[in-house]
C-alpha cells in the first residue's frame, strides 16, 4: 500500500514535470471552478440561518434548534407532504411515459426506407424543442379552454366541454404529456447518433442467419445502444426530484394546486415572491440531497448490473 | 430554478463580499436629535427652485431611453423637464421595486451594501417593515430634517387622517409617500352590455336573484358561452371581488368593522356566498375557465361578445370599448356591487387604500446631501409642483379651462402613442412617484369615467389600513402566506365543484389549525395601534 501511494506520488511528479505547460494551462479553469461554482456552494449555510439582507449571510443569525429551524418548519407545514409527493409523481411519469419515448423514435426513424421522408419527419419531431416554454405553455394554455382545440375534438365525439387546466384530475397528464411531444424529437438524436453507430455488418450477418426485422431490432440495435440508454437513464434520474418550476409555473393555478404544486414551485414561491430567502435555500437544499442520492443509487446500481456508470 | 437560484445566490455572496463594510453599520434611528443648521440654504425660508444645478443625485429607476421616446415628447419628457424645474441631475441606476412588492432586482440593491440616493421601495411589503428599513441601515427617519420638506411636512400636519395613514406608529415618517386621491379609490369593477340587457328585456340587475335571472337569460335566451366572466384570483386579492360578496357582508381577506378586525371565510355569511357562486358555476352562469384564464382573455371575452358581465380594471374596460369603437350596438354601463334585497346600499366594492407602500421615495443612510434630496422630492408636494407632476407642462400638454386643468388633443387624441393614457405618463407622472394625487382619470373618455362611477362604495369603512407591525409580529405575520395559498385552493375547489361544500367545517378547521387566530390576533393588535396613532 505504501509503496504504491509513494510510486503514485512519483508518478504524479513526474507526469508534472513533463507536462508543466499544460498543467499551467489548467489553472484557470480549476480557479473558474473554486470562485464560481464551489465558493457560491457555500452560501448553502443560509440554509441554517435567519438570513437579513442588511447583515449579508455571513453575518445573520444562526436559526434555533441547532440550525434546522427552517427543515423542521418544513417537515411538520402541510407543504411537504404534498409537494413532495407531486415532484416524486411528476418525475416518474416522465421517467416511465417520456424516458422510452425518443428510443422508439429513434428506433422507427431507423427502420424507415425512404431518407427523405425520414429527414422530414425527424425535422417535424424535433421542431417543438425550439418553441420557448412560454409559448407552449400558451398554446397549451389556450388549446385548454373549455372552447379551445381538445375541447373541440372530444366534443365531435359527443363529450361535455371540460376546463381541462382547472381539473386537478388531468394536470399530471396534460403535464407529461406535453413534455414529451416537446422533448421526444430532440431527444432521439443522441440515440440516433448511436444506432449509426453499430456496425452494419452485424445486420447483415443476421440478415444471412434469417432474422427479420424485430429480431434485429431485439438483438443488435438495442443492446447497441444500451450504454447510451444507461447513461441517459441515470442522469434523468439524477433530474428526477428537480421537476422544472417555469412550465408548472405558468401552467398550474390554486384549483390544482393539489396535483401541481411541486418542491420547487414551493421553492419560487417562498423565496421569491414572499422573500424567505434562508427557508427555501433549505427547502432546495433537501431536494438537492435527494437528487444527489438518487444519481448515486442509480449508479451503483447499473455498475453492478452493466457495468457502465458515470462514476 | 436550481439555476437561477444558485446564479442568486453566487450573486448575493460575491456582492456580500465586496461590501462587507458597506451597509452593516447601525445608522439606524439616532437618539440624538439633528440640528439644521440656520444658514443651510436648503432649510432657508426663500428657498426657491430651481436649485443651481450643481448637485446630481442617483434613484434606483430606469428612464425610457431618448431614442425610445416618440417625437411629439421630445423635449417635453418629464423626467428631463423635472431636471430643469428643480435643477437637481438624476442619476438613473435601474432596479426599482416594483410598484406592490419588493422585486428581486432590489433584494439585489440591498445586499450590495451601495445605495442610491434616493431609494424607491415599497418599505411596507418589506420583511420586517418600515422599522426594519431604518434599524438596517437603509433608509433614514425623516421627522428631524422637515424643515427641508415644508410642502409634505405641511399637508400632513394639516391633514390628520393622512399623516396617520403614511406614519409608523410611533409618529416617524419613513418615506415620501404615494398618496392617492380619495375620491378615486375603487379602480375595477363590474360592466354589463346594456344591449344584451335589452334583447332579453331586462333592468340592469341589483338584487342577487336579478343578477342571476339576468345570467340565466343571457345563458339561455343568447347562448353565451362565460355569461359573467373574471380571473378566479380576483376572489383573493384584496376586495377585487368584494362586489360579489358584499350582499352577506364579507369580502376576502381582512375586513374591519367598528374596531374588529375580520376575516372573511370565517365569517358567517362566506360560506353562503361560497354555496351562491358554486351554484352559479354549476349552471354555467360564470366563465367555465375561470381557473386558467388571465387579464388579457377576459377582456378579448368581453370585447368578443362571447361575456355579457365582466369584473374588469378600469383600463380594459376602456380597451373593449374602444376595440368597439365602430359597432354602435356596443353599449357598456357600468354595475354597483350585488345587494341582498331590492333597496339596499352597496356596502362593499374595490377599493385601493390611499397609500400602501408602492411607489413611494425614501432618502437612503448613504445620501450626502440630505437637504437637496429632500428639496427635489417635496417638489411633487408644492402647489406648482403637484400641478405638473399630474398634467405636464402648462401650455404644451394642458390649459385651464375655467379654471379646471384640460389636456390639450397632444394627451388624449395623440395619433403617435397607443392611449391617452400613455401618453399622460410621457408629458406627468401622477400615479406612480411619491406625490399626492390630484387626479388620476381625466385624460380617460366620459364613457368610462361614467362607467367607473357607479364602482364606488363605502368600502372606506370596511377596508383594512395599512399597518406596521412590530418584530414579533412579523414572525407570526409569515404563517399568513400559506394560509392564503390553502384558502385559495381550497374555496376555488368547493366553488368549481372539484370538492363538496359538506366539507366547508373541516377546511375551518385546516386553517384555524395553521395559525389563523394568531394572524388575526396581530392583524387586530397593529389596527388597534393605527387607530390610536
Amino acid at each position: 500500500m505504501a509503496t504504491n501511494k509513494k510510486g503514485r506520488g512519483a508518478e504524479i511528479r513526474l507526469d508534472f514535470q513533463k507536462n508543466k505547460v499544460v498543467y499551467f494551462m489548467f489553472v484557470p479553469v480549476v480557479i473558474f471552478f473554486l470562485v464560481f461554482h464551489y465558493y457560491p456552494m457555500s452560501g448553502i449555510i443560509l440554509a441554517f440561518k435567519d438570513f437579513k439582507p442588511a447583515h449579508g449571510i455571513w453575518g445573520s443569525a444562526f436559526t434555533g434548534m441547532f440550525g434546522f429551524e427552517h427543515f423542521v418548519t418544513f417537515f411538520s407545514g402541510v407543504h411537504a407532504q404534498r409537494t413532495i409527493t407531486n415532484t416524486i409523481l411528476i418525475s416518474l411519469y416522465q421517467l416511465i411515459f417520456g424516458f422510452p419515448m425518443p428510443i422508439i423514435l429513434a428506433i422507427m426513424l431507423n427502420e424507415l426506407r425512404s431518407p427523405k421522408f425520414k429527414k422530414v419527419m425527424q425535422t417535424v419531431t424535433y421542431f417543438p424543442h425550439f418553441i420557448s416554454t412560454v409559448v407552449v405553455c400558451g398554446m397549451i394554455t389556450e388549446f385548454c379552454l373549455s372552447d379551445g382545440l381538445f375541447n373541440q375534438i372530444s366534443g365531435f365525439f359527443g363529450a361535455e366541454p371540460i376546463s381541462m387546466l382547472s381539473e386537478p384530475g388531468m394536470f399530471r397528464t396534460i403535464y407529461v404529456a406535453s413534455g414529451i411531444w416537446q422533448a421526444m424529437g430532440w431527444d432521439s438524436i443522441i440515440y440516433l447518433a448511436a444506432i449509426a453507430g453499430i456496425d452494419t455488418q452485424l445486420y447483415e450477418a443476421a440478415s444471412l442467419d434469417g432474422a427479420g426485422r424485430f429480431k434485429k431490432i431485439w438483438h443488435i440495435t438495442l443492446p447497441g445502444i444500451k450504454s447510451t440508454v444507461v447513461i441517459l437513464l441515470i442522469m434523468q434520474i439524477g433530474k428526477m426530484m428537480s421537476v422544472g418550476s417555469e412550465k408548472i409555473l405558468l401552467l398550474y393555478n390554486p384549483s390544482t394546486y393539489k396535483t401541481a404544486d411541486v418542491i420547487s414551485t414551493y421553492v419560487y414561491r417562498k423565496g421569491l415572491l414572499d422573500q424567505d430567502y434562508s427557508y427555501s435555500t433549505a427547502v432546495n437544499l433537501f431536494n438537492s440531497v435527494i437528487n444527489f442520492a438518487l444519481v448515486y443509487f442509480a449508479n451503483a446500481v447499473s455498475r453492478k448490473l452493466t457495468e457502465t456508470s458515470l462514476f | 430554478m436550481k439555476k437561477f437560484l444558485a446564479m442568486l445566490l453566487a450573486a448575493l455572496l460575491v456582492v456580500s463580499c465586496f461590501a462587507c463594510n458597506g451597509g452593516t453599520g447601525d445608522a439606524g434611528k439616532n437618539d440624538s436629535k439633528v440640528e439644521i443648521d440656520a444658514n443651510d440654504p436648503y432649510a432657508a425660508k426663500d428657498f426657491a427652485y430651481p436649485m443651481d444645478g450643481t448637485v446630481t443625485l442617483s434613484i434606483n429607476m430606469t428612464k425610457t431611453d431618448e431614442a425610445e421616446l416618440p417625437n411629439w415628447v421630445k423635449g417635453h419628457y418629464f423626467w428631463d423637464v423635472i431636471e430643469e424645474k428643480t435643477g437637481i441631475k438624476l442619476e438613473y441606476i435601474g432596479s426599482a421595486s416594483k410598484p406592490q412588492e419588493t422585486s428581486e432586482e432590489f433584494s439585489l440593491l440591498l445586499t450590495s451594501g451601495e445605495y442610491p440616493d434616493i431609494m424607491q421601495a415599497n418599505w411596507i411589503t418589506f420583511k420586517g417593515g418600515p422599522s426594519a428599513a431604518i434599524n438596517d441601515g437603509y433608509i433614514i427617519a425623516l421627522n428631524d430634517y422637515k424643515a427641508y420638506f415644508p410642502g409634505l411636512a405641511g399637508w400632513l400636519e394639516s391633514d390628520e387622517e393622512a399623516n396617520k395613514t403614511v406614519s409608523m406608529d410611533d409618529g416617524t415618517w419613513f418615506c415620501f409617500p404615494n398618496f392617492g386621491n380619495a375620491r378615486e379609490t375603487s379602480g375595477t369593477g363590474f360592466a354589463i352590455r346594456q344591449d344584451y340587457l335589452d334583447a332579453i328585456g331586462e333592468e340592469a340587475p341589483q338584487t342577487v336573484e336579478e343578477w342571476y335571472n339576468v345570467l340565466t337569460k343571457f345563458k339561455n335566451e343568447l347562448n353565451l358561452t362565460a355569461p359573467l366572466t373574471f380571473e378566479a384570483r380576483w376572489f383573493f386579492l384584496e376586495y377585487a371581488a368584494a362586489g360579489l360578496s358584499s350582499p352577506w357582508g364579507v369580502c376576502y381577506p381582512f375586513f374591519v368593522e367598528g374596531d374588529d378586525v375580520k376575516f372573511g371565510p370565517t365569517e358567517e355569511g362566506y360560506k353562503e356566498f361560497v354555496t351562491e357562486m358554486a351554484k352559479w358555476y354549476a349552471e354555467g352562469l360564470i366563465d367555465k375557465d375561470l381557473a386558467s384564464v388571465d387579464k388579457s382573455t377576459v377582456q378579448s371575452k368581453f370585447a368578443s361578445g362571447e361575456a355579457g358581465l365582466a369584473l374588469q380594471q378600469i383600463r380594459n374596460i376602456q380597451n373593449c370599448l374602444k376595440a368597439n369603437a365602430e359597432d354602435p350596438n356596443y353599449q357598456v354601463i357600468g354595475l354597483t356591487s350585488m345587494v341582498m334585497n331590492e333597496g339596499d346600499t352597496p356596502e362593499m366594492g374595490h377599493y385601493n387604500n390611499p397609500f400602501n407602500g408602492g411607489c413611494s421615495t425614501s432618502i437612503s443612510t448613504q445620501c450626502e446631501n440630505i437637504g437637496a434630496c429632500a428639496r427635489f422630492l417635496d417638489y411633487a408636494y408644492t402647489e406648482e409642483g403637484a400641478l405638473f407632476f399630474a398634467y405636464g407642462e402648462e401650455g404644451f400638454a394642458w390649459d385651464y379651462v375655467d379654471g379646471t386643468p384640460t389636456f390639450r388633443d397632444i394627451v388624449t387624441n395623440n395619433e403617435e402613442t397607443p392611449d391617452a393614457q400613455a401618453a399622460r405618463y410621457f408629458v406627468a407622472q401622477f400615479a406612480n412617484f411619491s406625490l399626492h394625487a390630484l387626479d388620476t382619470r381625466s385624460h380617460m373618455g366620459a364613457e368610462v369615467l361614467e362607467i367607473q362611477k357607479s364602482f364606488e362604495t363605502n368600502m372606506n369603512k370596511y377596508s383594512y389600513p395599512t399597518v406596521t407591525y412590530t418584530e414579533d409580529e412579523v414572525k407570526t405575520i409569515s404563517k399568513w402566506n400559506d394560509i392564503d395559498t390553502t384558502c385559495r385552493e381550497r374555496i376555488l375547489g368547493f366553488i368549481l365543484g372539484n370538492e363538496d361544500l359538506a366539507n366547508w367545517d373541516s377546511f375551518i378547521e385546516e386553517i384555524n389549525g395553521m395559525g389563523l387566530q394568531d394572524v388575526l390576533k396581530v392583524r387586530q393588535d397593529a389596527y388597534t395601534r393605527f387607530k390610536n396613532r
